[in-house]
Parts: structure tokens; sequence; C-alpha cells
């Protein structure tokens, strides 16, 4: 028997590990404002690591050394995002710079005090009740307008700091290749210093989490892509402007469970009211849309892509989602949930292994 | 006076004399290493690409005496060679089962967890300081996705073991059920 484990009742543990773990996520929360640039730099490389190593195992797979293999995928990469900046991003600042003109000459006052009215004559005085009388529709956009303003700036200041030029000339792609060439190599050295007694546990733990990872990122971006380009084509058929912004936003929403997909149809309802003629027509084009393209990704994407699934309640998701939108605005929302699948897996698999391996 | 001035060159002589013997124990024990693997079945006749791809694969561990190396039950992940020192195979718990084999340098054992997840079916401690070397699943899987040729032949080698594994146990249970016969004869 081990001298240096004393016998600890299971209940004390319990509330050890929930002690330890809420005090590890307070000291996260307190200094992630000073590393936040780092981190959303490390996550970036990491998804990136995870987009090219089946490109890097392929070609080394039909002999191509590794280096050269590396060295190949970030020349295509590289030539995409050129080729992607030289045709598609011109397009999509033209799109929505028309979009933002658009919005902005819609007269949103206006149309909340038609709103208030035609509630007013059927359930009078509920405005006035609620305290959203047409006189509050100024202050209710100035409101929402600085949130959203606010949201916007935390989200370019961490954005701008960790997607400044530099780290995406050197930083990122430094990382990315490190990690492809050295990872495997890294891994197995921060193995090899774990005691013997941890050793297998270890090694199968840090395998199933870079497994478990790889797939969700893989799945969710195909799913994104495949999600982004039906609703692009649908409405570029349907001669709905800004199909392209509204595509690339549906794909980008999705990948946030549950709530993306909702948040992701108020634009595109609000773009379609705006700009479609009859816009009752373009609503109803939208929902028919918007529900084939669900089906076609719940019926043939989601069961081809393994570890699609994030396994969490959506409370969890909303909770996430609101905890990354706090620290690091809207590229803070969409680094929610596989922040959150990351520290899943680890701690799901690592209270499993210790189970298996009979260390609890 | 001259002692106070010698005493640094004479610490950095035998630093660096430490650091030699350090420096050859290490590419002893490399090619001892080298030289146990190479004579296996499993790692026999590879070229010298297939060897630098190999030692990234390899773990080198050493256990202290009494040490578990894995126990019954839990779930198997690899196979261990052992380089120096000796391994006790029990079948049960440590403490409280019975030796079944005991291996030495040279002896292999855990190869049929490298090709399916099943739990150990036995206990492995160390005999004595013990240095082993781990070959594991995981990377076994990556290095077929990278390397399939190479791959291919490590799978076939360790069917070709698991096999002579099986039909020897055959061969002892058949024994086995004869001498019981004659037994149950008398």
């Amino acid at each position: 028997m081990n001298q240096f484990s004393p016998k600890i009742s299971p209940i004390y543990r319990r509330i050890f590990l929930l002690a330890l773990f809420l005090t590890a996520v307070v000291i996260l929360i307190l200094i992630f404002p000073m590393i936040d640039d780092l981190i959303v730099m490390l996550i970036i490389a990491l998804v990136m690591t995870y987009i090219f190593k089946p490109g890097v195992v392929y070609l080394e797979h039909i002999g191509v050394h590794r280096a050269i293999s590396i060295m190949c995928i970030f020349l295509l990469g590289g030539v995409l995002i050129v080729l992607g900046m030289m045709f598609f991003i011109p397009v999509l600042i033209e799109e929505a710079r028309t979009l933002i003109e658009n919005i902005q000459e819609v007269d949103f006052a206006a149309a909340y005090a038609n709103v208030i009215g035609w509630i007013d004559q059927r359930l009078p005085g509920l405005s006035s009740m609620l305290g959203a009388g047409p006189d509050q529709a100024e202050a209710w956009l100035s409101g929402i307008s600085k949130a959203f303003s606010q949201f916007l700036g935390q989200s370019t200041r961490v954005l701008a700091s960790a997607v400044n030029t530099l780290a995406l000339l050197s930083v990122i792609p430094f990382m990315v290749f490190f990690f492809l060439k050295d990872g495997s190599r890294f891994t197995k050295r921060l193995i090899e210093n774990v005691p013997n007694r941890y050793f297998e546990m270890s090694m199968s733990l840090v395998y199933r989490i870079d497994q478990q990872l790889g797939n969700y990122i893989r799945s969710v971006l195909v799913e994104s892509a495949i999600i982004g380009v039906l609703t692009w084509v649908a409405l570029e058929i349907l001669g709905v402007k800004f199909a392209i912004v509204l595509g690339l936003l549906n794909g980008l929403l999705n990948s946030i469970p549950f709530f993306g997909p909702l948040i992701a149809y108020f634009p595109i309802g609000l773009v379609i009211l705006i700009t479609y003629d009859p816009p009752a027509l373009g609503l109803l084009w939208m929902v028919i849309i918007l529900a084939a393209v669900q089906i076609i990704d719940n019926a043939l994407a989601k069961p081809l892509l393994i570890g699609r699934s994030v396994d969490v309640h959506p409370a969890m998701v909303l909770l996430a989602v609101l905890i990354g939108g706090k620290l690091a605005g809207a590229i803070g929302m969409f680094i929610a949930i596989p922040a959150y699948k990351i520290i899943q897996v680890i701690i799901v698999d690592s209270y499993t292994h210790l189970k298996r391996y009979h260390l609890i | 006076m001259t002692t106070q001035e010698d005493k640094p060159g004479n610490s950095s002589i035998s630093t660096e004399v430490e650091w030699v013997s350090i420096s050859l124990g290490r590419e002893k024990r490399d090619s001892d290493t080298r030289r146990i693997l190479s004579s296996l079945p499993l790692f026999s006749n590879l070229s010298i690409r297939d060897w630098r791809e190999l030692m990234g694969l390899f773990h080198s561990r050493t256990f202290l005496d009494d040490e578990v190396i894995f126990r019954r039950d839990t779930p198997g992940l690899g196979m261990y060679i052992v380089i120096d020192g000796n391994v006790s195979i029990l079948d049960s718990e440590k403490g409280a089962g019975v030796e079944i084999a005991r291996l030495t340098s040279g002896d292999f054992f855990g190869e049929m967890t490298l090709i399916e997840e099943i739990d150990r079916t036995a206990t492995a401690v160390s005999v004595g300081t013990t240095n082993l070397i781990g070959i594991f699943r995981p990377q076994l899987k990556d290095l077929m996705h990278r390397r399939p040729r190479l791959g291919l032949i490590l799978m076939e080698r360790l069917a070709r073991i698991v096999v002579n594994r099986l039909h020897e146990a055959n061969q002892r249970l058949t024994e086995c059920r004869e001498k019981l016969k004659e037994e149950s004869k008398h």
C-alpha cells in the first residue's frame, strides 16, 4: 500500500476536486484578459494543425518526407488563402458594406413604433405596463447599439492583438509548423516525464483527447462549410441579396450548437424583410431553405461526420457561449464551444481513465 | 594558493570525465537496446530508415524493484520488451497472485494489446531495477497511416507471433487434457 496516500473519504475527495476545479476556473477567468491574445493565437494554431494534419499524413502515406509534406500543405493553404483574398474577400466586403448601408437606411424607431402601436390596438396598456411604450424606442435602440458596439469592440481588440499582421505572417504558421513537425515528439517527451504508475493512463488519455479534438474540429469545419455553401447557393438561386455574407454567417454560426442556427436566422430574416419583394414570400422561402439545409445537414452530413456530437446540455452551451462572449466578444463565442469541448474531454476522460486503470 | 587555482580546473576535468562516462554509458545502453531489439523477430532485418522511424515510437521506462508495470483487468495499451532486469508475470494482483512466468532480457510481453484494445490478463511486476522498452497501439496505428509498408511488416510479424503463442497454448491445453484423461483412467 502506498504510505503517501492516506485514506480520504470519497465525499471530501469530491469536494476537494470540485474546489480545485472551481479555483482553476476562477484563476483562468482572472488571468484570461492578460493572455487572451496568446490563447486565441494558440487555439487558431491548434485548429489549423488539426485541419492540415490529414493532408500531411496522406502525403507521408504516399511516401513524401514529413517536412516536405508539411511544406506542400503550407504552400497549398497559402495559395488558397491568396486566391480567397483575391476573389472572395472583395465581394464579401462589398456585400457587407452595402448591407450595412441598407440597414442604416431603415428607420428602426418608426418600425418599432408601428409594432408597439399594433400591439396596443389589440392589447391596450400592455406596452406601457412592460415599460416599452413608443417613446422608449430611442432608449432601447441606443442601448442595443451601445451594447453591440461594445461587444464588437471587445472582439476587435482581441482579434486585432491576436491576428495582427506579424502573428499572421510569422507566429501562427511557425506554431502550426512546429505542431505538425514535432507534435508527436513533444507529446512523447511530455509523457516520458509521467511517473510509471500513471504512464499508460496518460498516454491513452493524450491520444484519446487528440483524436476526439481532431475529429470534432474537422467535423465542425466540414459541416459549417456544407451549410454555408448550401445556404449561399439556395439564396443566390432565389435572388436574395448578400447571399455570400448570409451563407458565411449561417455556416459560421452553425458551429455553435443549438443556438447558433437560431441566431443566424434573425439577420437572414432581417435582410429578406428589407430587400426581398414581396417580403412575405421571401420569408416563406427562407423558412423552406433553412429547413431544407438543416434536413440535409442532419440526414446526410452529420451521420458521415464522426465526433460532431458535443454531448452537452443546451444550458451549458448557453453558459459557455455567454462566458466566451463576455471574455473575448464574438471571437470568444466561437471559441467557447471548442474550448468547452477541450475541458470536457480532459475532465471526463481523465476521470474514466483513472477509474479504468484502478487509480481511484 | 595553487590548490585554489587548481580546484576549478580539477572540477571541470572531473565534470568532463563524468559527462564522457555518462555519454558513453548512454551510447552503450542505446547500442544494447538496439542489439536486443533487432534480435527480436518483430524488429529484425529492418532498414536504417525504418529503424529511425521506429526509434520515435519506443518509450524507454525504468522500473524499480517490485514496481507494478501494469495490472490485470486494466486496459491494455501495448507491449514491453525487457532490456535488462527481470519481470514477474502474476495471474492476479501483486502480493496475491501466482507467478506464471519470469521474463529476462530480450523477452517481451503484452503484444496482444498492440492489435486489439483488450484488458490485461495478468499483472506484471519488476524484479530488481528493470529497464523496459514500450511500444504502444496509438503510435503503431499512427505509423500504419503514415508508413503503411512498415506498418504492414510489423503487423504481419505480430500476427505470426500471436499465432505461434496461440498454437503453443493449444498444444499445452491438449497435453493437459490427455494428462487429465490418463489420471481419470487410473
